[in-house]
């Protein structure tokens, strides 16, 4: 008894050092740190090939579903998980201490897939598309479901019709919030809507069919299922097995990481709850009793302290940090040195500086206490600098000037092998000493540069963190500090300070106030935040912006038409636009979509701002008195499409982005034909080893050729196509030009031969989609707290605990029929096998073998798509033939092994009495084989009911599929899992219990027991 | 009822059965002797089949049971077999073993076949043992209820294949009883079995089984006590023999004597038997070693179990004469010391060969 007691407990106690086990490994702040990192990725996935092409050293491992892979992160196991950024916002929403990089890997489109061939529904597709693109109904639907809070989600309400042939929609329902299950088990989600949508529109009744990610090609092709819709990534890949209509979301493959330790306040007791939130701050005063964010160590933080007694105070070790939690609403106000805070507001305008100081302070250097000697040096050169003016000449060009382009060192007025001074700085403070391109620079290492020539000596810097400074002094490692050390009593015991050279206030900084009587002031405090925080959340927020445009295109004029309140900027070249946006002149661009994906795919920094605003048809433009070559055109065009080389130059050029140009057969003798032609962007128009490519390019010299001209091409400004072809300086322009009415009254355009969407892009720093910033929460929550939240919310809430009943019932059905059906079949492939007759016995060893040398997994999919392929049939009954005919080949050994057992006396006396064969075996032999085998039998039945376990690949909900619900939805692994575990072993156990009274039954000594006889 | 003709039993090479030839009338109870490996069960378990005869016919009551037409079922209800080891059904107690195939095979209601089964325990003093299970009773009680298992078919034939043979003495009077009282009320029985005197007690006739044949048959008065042929009396009598053949003076002697000195052991003969039979081998061979180099001679140390009696038979070949008496014998001494120990002194000219059969005195200092 003891010895139970003393194992449950030690059981106990490693179950929860489990739980509360975190250990810390590489930390990831950028894409490039996960070079050598652990990655996990989704099995088969866009992720999966794009982070094993990029990061080939490091170690990547892949998972059926994310939420394993979170609890893999979690457990210490992976540092990163890459992933669709719509998977990946869900986690971060539910696990605080996860978070997103701002750079995606890639961008990548989400697509219906329908099976290869099935052109009439993929053209129905395509066009209900377009329409919810157009009515903005997809819009609607990507502000409802991708939310960055945990509020609700509000579903649109959809009558689906009851009659007609369903339409079979494929999903993976834990890919939250694409597609997931309500607690209904209703499949929701932005595709759960989409799918109804499209059912709605084609007036079909709408049956989903919920499976495994992987599973979901195979029961597309093999007929199982119509559509899927379920954030598939339409890749190269699979569209050699499906075909993909045109996307619905454009979509990012991000990274996952831990919240690395720079970032994360220190955990303060009172933050949570106690403290006012985002009540406005418009003077000194009212900072006290908010959160405010020091630099630990700093005047700044000294000085808020004693000032704010009443406030809470979170510490950072950058002011970037304290400042982007103003920013964020993490922080009320950054108290420090007023000449850092005036770069950051300059940088942020969202951010200001409350016009009354806090506290003045004094910069100087630190010099060790018993260096007495280089303390005089030092004052000497310093009061020397003050009285040259040349310390107000620093002071101007580094602090007072609110630069935007960073001040330039003077050279150093070189003289080398001097005694060497070593001074120590920490270079994360501007405008004082911070690192640009990797130098070092700012007003302290201008000082330290004057400093070593006036004292003749060589300046070797060196970069440290701010609270090493100190201790470095003291031990001799640096000569003096020069690091916007503010002089504080505290420190003067420590160390000595020279003459100030800066004097600064010590300043709030806080959160801009709107103007008062502008119209957005009465606009809600959601949207103050979300200007404050000068994101770009949807098209909608361009309407006061900067927006880039190429001069002349068409998305000028919609600019200029739709954002009257904005700032059009033109340029020259999608080069030019690109690099305005890059460089923050713009706030976001208008470009085509195609050429856009181009940059997009060279440049990490730069995003998709929503879907595309709208489309236009593309054309080849003529003079207005060229009739005859239009025509000559259009001819072409349309032999083009009807010989199927269109489709392929579309394939190509579109799909496939395969910028190699075809070799095109022309034997020019018709003269030459000039096509004028700007650098609009792959996939139109670009020089690509110094010639042009493209397909405009392709399908002029197709044109050239079927002319029998020579073609020549004039590249110019875009703005310039038309001017040049209406004076007829080129004969045709082609340049992905839309064809708007505007210009169709200075020339004339061909046949549509393309179209296009326009699309806006910005920055992803400045896109509300791409945020990154997440708070950790305390880890401080009690482990009982956390198992009975866990409880609830794996269980109890949304009637969860009815997800597991459905999921048992299921997993008891396929156990007990299959061991009937097994059992049956068994037997009689133990006849079978027992026969001498070989025509008998050998098909009954081949099944055995086969049977029992294969996986029942691959049996259970073989069965399903392979056998069943286009059967109408109920995946549970697969499930029980499938383990059935496993189970069977077991059987049947056993049931042999069990009768080869008997004796063979007792069918000798059976038949001497005159019993047949077969009475001999029935009333004799089974008796006593039963008994006997019953053991080994229950061994393989609890093996089949664990089995069972694997019909999530067949899209049956069973209770191990219920887990994976539940916690695609929480992310936690414990509960659910621990639940299911208990749960399984319950049912075996009760099985088990039947079969023992089978057991007993048949044991003739138990009979006689149960009489009393001895 | 039980007519066998020629028949025959091989297991793949090896033969058992050569050619029987037998009858088994209604009432009869037939012993089946033999030494080991003769073919005896091999024979009994071909009466019902249970072993498929290579050649022959068996009929049953006029009815080819080796047919592949008969329903070898039936015909089994009518005899029945009681095993070596018994064989009940472990699974059923003693009662049910009983009343198992009257109920699934006759058809009788279960409440007859319980009347009747306890009546055949009394019968063979095993009522109170009815609900016991098998494997709680010893061999004897085992064996007795199987034979009462028989008989709750009401066979007209009981075949027993070594009833005894698995039994230690004391369980084996019990189960003999019992089938002594079977065939006193006139059940036709065929028996294989090793107890000789209870063959002779029981049975109208026994068959002596040898070299795949019936090798001797007949009353029971008559094999046993007066068996025809020699290999019958030799197995009837238990007789243990030793032969040895010399060819040439040259013979090892102390091979032979170490030879005859390992038999009596395994006779477990005493001493003195021993030391007076190498006694009397070393005398004869004085008397045929002026022989030897013409003559080829076969000594046969005989020794009976039953009678307790120890023979020598020497076979030689050459010219007829008895080699004691014949006239250039100067060794007087010799046969008197061969006389001194022989209790009687037979001499034939026997298949052209001097047979000498020298009877050794049972009680000798």
């Amino acid at each position: 008894m003891k010895k139970a007691v003393v194992f449950s407990l030690m059981l106990l106690a490693a179950i929860v050092f489990l739980l509360g086990c975190q250990r810390s490994e590489t930390v990831i702040t950028s894409l490039d740190d996960a070079k050598h990192a652990r990655i996990g990725v989704m099995t088969g996935s866009t992720g999966e090939a794009l982070t094993v092409a990029r990061y080939p050293e490091a170690q990547v491992k892949s998972f059926d579903d994310i939420m394993d892979a979170v609890a893999a992160m979690k457990s210490g196991q992976l540092d990163a998980i890459v992933t669709g950024f719509p998977a990946a916002l869900q986690v971060t929403k539910k696990n605080q201490e996860l978070g997103l990089l701002s750079e995606p890997l890639d961008y990548e489109d989400t697509a219906i897939a329908v099976k290869k061939g099935n052109d009439a529904l993929l053209a129905e597709l395509n066009r209900i598309i377009a329409e919810l693109k157009r009515d903005g109904t997809l819009e609607s639907m990507k502000q409802r479901w991708f939310k960055t809070d945990l509020t609700p989600y509000e579903e649109m309400n959809i009558t689906l019709p009851t009659e007609g042939k369903p339409l079979k929609v494929g999903v993976s329902a834990t890919r939250e919030p694409f597609s997931f299950v309500d607690k209904n088990g209703r499949v929701i989600g932005h595709d759960g809507e989409l799918a109804r949508l499209i059912g709605a529109k084609l007036q079909r009744p709408v049956e989903f069919l919920n499976m495994k990610f992987l599973a979901l090609i195979p029961a597309l092709q093999s007929g199982k299922v119509d559509l899927i819709v379920t954030g598939m990534t339409a890749t190269d890949e699979r569209r050699k097995f499906v075909d993909f209509t045109e996307p619905y979301y454009a979509n990012a493959q991000v990274m996952l990481v831990r919240k690395s330790a720079g970032s994360k306040p220190a955990p303060s007791p009172a933050v949570a709850g106690r403290v006012d939130q985002g009540s406005e701050i418009t003077k000194l005063a009212d900072i006290d009793g908010k959160r405010i964010g020091v630099l630990g160590g700093s005047a700044g933080d000294l000085a808020a302290r004693k000032h704010f007694p009443n406030a809470s105070f979170q510490v950072f070790i950058t002011s970037a940090d304290a400042a982007l939690a103003v920013k964020t609403r993490k922080a009320d106000a950054f108290v420090y040195d007023k000449s850092v805070l005036l770069n950051l507001a300059e940088r942020n305008p969202e951010l200001v500086i409350l016009e009354q100081p806090v506290d003045k302070l004094e910069v100087a250097a630190a010099i060790r206490k018993d260096n007495s000697a280089l303390l005089a040096e030092m004052n000497r050169v310093l009061s020397d600098l003050k009285t040259e003016g040349v310390l107000k000449q620093l002071r101007a060009k580094w602090i007072d000037s609110k630069y935007t382009v960073t001040p330039q060192l003077p050279p150093i007025k070189g003289m080398p092998d001097k005694e060497v001074l070593r001074m120590g700085t920490c270079a994360t403070i501007e405008p004082f000493s911070f690192q640009v391109n990797g130098k070092l620079t700012g007003l302290d290492i201008e000082l330290s540069q004057l400093i070593g020539e006036r004292l003749g000596k060589k300046i070797e810097i060196i970069d440290m963190n701010f609270e090493g400074l100190i201790p470095a002094l003291q031990s001799g490692k640096i000569d003096f500090a020069l690091s916007n050390f503010n002089v504080t009593e505290e420190r003067k015991k420590l160390i000595n300070f020279s003459l100030p050279y800066v004097e600064n206030d010590i300043s709030a900084l806080v959160r801009r106030l709107p103007s008062p009587g502008s119209a957005a002031e009465q606009q809600t405090e959601v949207n103050q935040g979300r200007r404050q925080d000068a994101k770009l959340a949807s098209v909608a927020d361009l309407k006061d912006k900067r927006i880039g445009v190429l001069v002349g295109s068409a998305h000028d004029t919609y600019a200029t038409k739709n954002y009257p309140d904005a700032t059009i900027l033109q340029y020259k070249s999608p080069a030019d636009v690109a690099l305005a946006v890059k460089t923050g002149k713009v706030d976001a661009a208008l470009f085509d979509a195609n050429p856009l994906r181009e940059i997009m795919r060279q440049d990490d920094s730069l995003g998709l701002l929503g879907d595309s605003l709208f489309t236009f048809f593309v054309g080849v433009g003529f003079d207005k008195d060229n009739r005859a070559l239009r025509d000559q055109f259009n001819r072409f065009l349309s032999q083009l499409k009807q010989n199927g080389v269109y489709e392929e130059m579309i394939r190509r050029w579109m799909e496939q982005r395969d910028t190699r140009m075809p070799a095109i057969e022309n034997t020019p003798s018709n003269g030459v034909l000039v096509v004028g032609t700007s650098d609009a962007g792959l996939p139109f128009t670009a020089v690509k080893d110094n010639r042009l490519v493209g397909f405009d390019i392709e399908l002029c010299e197709r044109f050239a050729a079927s002319l029998g001209k020579e073609v020549k091409f004039a590249n110019m400004d875009f703005g310039s196509l038309i001017a040049a072809v209406s004076t007829g300086k080129v004969d045709m322009i082609s340049s992905s030009i839309y064809v708007t009415e505007e210009r169709k009254k200075q020339i004339d355009f061909s046949e549509p031969y393309y179209e296009m969407a326009t699309h806006v892009f910005a920055l992803k720093k400045n896109i509300a989609a791409f945020d990154v910033s997440r708070e950790v929460k305390g880890r401080s929550m009690p482990l009982l707290t956390r198992i009975a939240n866990s409880f609830y919310s794996n269980i109890i809430q949304e009637n969860r605990y009815l997800l597991i009943w459905d999921g048992l019932k299921t997993t008891v059905i396929i156990s007990i029929f299959a061991t009937l059906f097994g059992t049956l079949l068994g037997s009689l492939v133990c006849f079978l096998r027992m026969s001498k007759r070989r025509v008998l016995n050998l098909p009954a060893r081949v099944y055995i073998n086969i049977l029992r040398g294969m996986p029942v997994l691959v049996l259970l999919m073989l069965i399903f798509y392979v056998v069943f392929a286009s059967v109408d049939i109920n995946p549970v009954l697969v499930a029980i033939i499938a383990f059935g005919m496993n189970f069977a080949a077991y059987v049947s050994e056993i049931f042999r092994s069990g009768i080869e057992g008997i004796d063979k006396g007792q069918t000798e006396a059976g038949i001497a009495m005159g019993f047949t064969k077969i009475k001999t075996f029935v009333y004799i032999v089974l008796p006593q084989t039963v008994h006997r085998i019953l053991p080994v039998f229950k061994g393989e039945f609890i093996s089949l009911v664990k089995m069972t376990s694997i019909v999530g690949y067949i899209a049956v909900q069973d209770l191990t599929k219920a887990s994976d619900i539940i916690r695609s939805r929480t992310f936690d692994a414990f509960f659910p899992l621990v639940m299911v575990a208990i749960l399984y072993f319950l049912i075996a156990w009760i099985l088990m219990l039947s079969l023992e009274y089978l057991e007993r039954m048949t044991d003739p000594k138990y009979k006689r027991l149960k009489e009393g006889k001895a | 009822m039980i007519k066998i003709e020629h028949l025959s039993k091989r297991f793949g090479d090896l033969v058992v059965l050569k050619d029987i030839t037998t009858e088994i009338k209604t009432g009869e109870v037939v012993s089946i002797i033999g030494p080991s490996g003769t073919g005896k069960s091999t024979l009994l378990r071909c009466l019902n089949r249970l072993e498929v005869p290579s050649g022959g016919s068996i009929q049953i009551d006029g009815v080819d049971i080796l047919d592949r037409k008969t329903d070898a079922a039936k015909i089994r209800q009518k005899m029945n077999m009681v095993f070596q080891s018994f064989n009940l059904f472990a699974h059923l107690s003693v009662i049910e073993n009983l009343t198992l195939a009257p109920i699934k095979l006759k058809g009788i209601g279960e409440e007859a076949a319980r009347a009747k089964a306890l009546e055949l325990l009394r019968l063979v003093g095993l009522a109170e043992k009815a609900d016991s299970y098998p494997d709680e009773l010893s061999g004897g009680q085992q064996q007795r209820v199987a034979i009462a298992r028989c008989l709750a078919m009401e066979p007209e034939i009981i075949l027993f294949d070594e009833p005894t043979s698995a039994l230690d003495p004391t369980m084996v009077r019990e189960v003999l009883s019992v089938i002594r009282r079977l065939a006193k009320e006139g059940m036709t029985m065929a028996i294989v079995t090793h107890e000789m005197d209870f063959a002779r007690d029981v049975s109208n006739r026994v068959l002596y089984m040898d070299e795949g044949i019936i090798y001797e048959e007949g009353p029971p008065e008559q094999l046993f006590e007066n068996p025809e042929k020699e290999k019958t009396r030799a197995f009837i009598n238990r007789v243990r023999s030793y032969t040895c053949r010399i060819s040439s003076p040259d013979y090892d002697l102390y091979a032979m004597n170490a030879e005859i000195e390992a038999f009596c052991e395994k006779q477990i003969l005493p001493k003195k038997t021993r030391y007076n039979l190498l006694l009397l081998v070393e005398e004869l061979l004085q008397i045929y070693n002026p022989y030897l180099r013409t003559v080829v001679l076969e000594m046969t140390v005989a020794y009976s179990e039953k009678h307790e009696r120890l023979e020598l038979i020497c076979e030689s070949t050459g010219e007829a004469g008895n080699p004691l008496e014949s006239p250039g014998l100067t060794d007087d001494l010799g046969v008197m010391i061969i006389r001194n120990l022989t209790e009687n002194i037979d001499y034939q000219w026997l298949g052209g060969k001097n047979r000498l059969q020298l009877l050794m005195k049972t009680n000798l200092p």
